[in-house]
């Protein structure tokens, strides 16, 4: 029975991924930590003075901003016959790896990585010297599961 | 896509290098100045306004009706407040007070009031005395009042002013009496003021020094020494 319902649940035809936020968490500690200090120098009745109020905002909000463009520079697409990287904000230039293109793949994570579980995935092809690489995305592994399913159906080499 | 892996990995790595001593240098600056030196920007304000109430002055004294608001920025010889309660902060210490009267000595920072309500007091000091009582041994330490306070009389002494300026009612004597103005609800407005303003009730009295002075229709503005020497000698010649 939970067989046949697994079955019947589709998998999607494309899968879209970005960097993940996690890879800013030291930019969210440096915001938050300032706004921690500032609500600590408030509670103790303690004078904040204006300048330092200002220039503590406004890098906290410009953190916050430069994340959240910066997330936007880098996208990877996984649809049903290739492996698209999309780069650049106004201008873009976009990659293309076709399945039948693919040699392999390798996961990298280093120590951080591993622990706020996210990763870079290097793309191997066969024609060319060189690999597509999708950088700090969450679950790497589900990434190449999604891709792997997507070769072996549509195409391409099988691991 | 041969672009070695380690390249913007590496300019990835200056770039939090780079946040991070801003973080660092944000979070000294944060402390630095609610902490250890409270006065910071205060400082170089006062160390700019002392002394530019240099050359030729016009000898000052007024009782006017009060401005509704008045904002001054800088060094304070003597300040003596009568409160009618507020939390007052001496250094490390709080002084939770009722109807009390209290006199700062060598103030340095921002005073701000309005109508019968101190908005702002918030600086440095020498000396604090609380009815007569010297409350700390500290020679430089921060004093404010943690929110406004509703006072009945309040006194600054030996100040400067850069300016001022509104509409108001009274005398106003200048040079010891010799010109004399009655102003009946008329613009007036004096620059570069030192001396002494005491606030009462919906009064305020000036007696100092001022560079310049518009009392209604009456412009008068002081000449510097050397200026009047060289009048009166081009007078001498002349005669």
């Amino acid at each position: 029975m939970g067989n046949k319902k697994e079955a019947e649940v589709e998998e999607p035809d494309k899968l879209n991924v970005r960097n993940t936020r996690k890879v800013y968490i030291p930019l969210y500690f440096m915001a938050v930590g300032l706004l921690i200090v500032m609500i600590y120098i408030k509670a103790s009745g303690r004078p904040l003075n204006d300048l330092a109020l200002k220039i503590a905002l406004i890098f906290s909000v410009s953190v916050l901003v430069y994340s959240e463009i910066h997330r936007f520079g880098n996208s990877y697409e996984i649809n049903v016959n290739s492996v698209v990287h999309k780069k650049g904000y106004l201008s873009t230039v976009s990659k293309r790896a076709e399945f039948g293109a693919i040699s392999d793949s390798d996961i990298k994570q280093t120590l951080w990585q591993r622990l706020f579980s996210y990763g870079d995935v290097e793309i191997h092809l066969y024609s060319k010297e060189n690999k597509t690489v999708v950088k700090n995305i969450s679950n790497p592994f589900g990434f190449v599961d999604f891709l792997e399913k997507k070769m072996s159906k549509h195409g391409g080499r099988q691991r | 896509m041969d672009h070695p892996v380690h390249k913007p990995r590496e300019r990835k790595q200056h770039t939090l290098l780079i946040l991070s001593a801003v973080f660092v240098g944000i979070l000294f600056f944060l402390i630095y100045t609610s902490f250890y030196n409270p006065g910071f920007k205060k400082s170089i304000t006062g160390n700019i306004i002392k002394g530019s109430s240099s050359g030729g002055t016009i000898e000052i004294e007024a009782t006017l009706l009060s401005p509704d608001e008045l904002e001054i920025d800088g060094d304070v010889g003597k300040i003596e407040l009568r409160i009618f309660g507020g939390n007052f902060f001496v250094g490390r210490e709080r002084f939770e007070l009722g109807k009390a009267s209290i006199i700062i000595d060598d103030f340095e920072g921002e005073i701000s009031f309005n109508g019968d309500n101190v908005s702002r007091l918030d600086g440095q000091a020498s000396k604090v005395f609380v009815e007569g009582i010297p409350i700390t041994s500290e020679s430089d330490m921060k004093v404010y009042f943690n929110e406004g306070f509703k006072y009945n009389f309040l006194k600054l002494n030996d100040f400067y002013l850069d300016s001022l300026s509104y509409q108001t009612s009274g005398i106003v004597k200048l040079n010891g009496g010799k010109v004399m103005v009655d102003l009946d609800d008329e613009e007036f407005r004096i620059k570069k003021f030192q001396g002494d303003l005491s606030l009462k009730k919906d009064k305020v009295k000036l007696n100092g020094v001022v560079s310049e002075s518009n009392l209604g229709f009456i412009d008068i503005k002081a000449v510097p020494r050397k200026e009047k020497v060289e009048e009166v000698e081009e007078a001498e010649d002349d005669a």
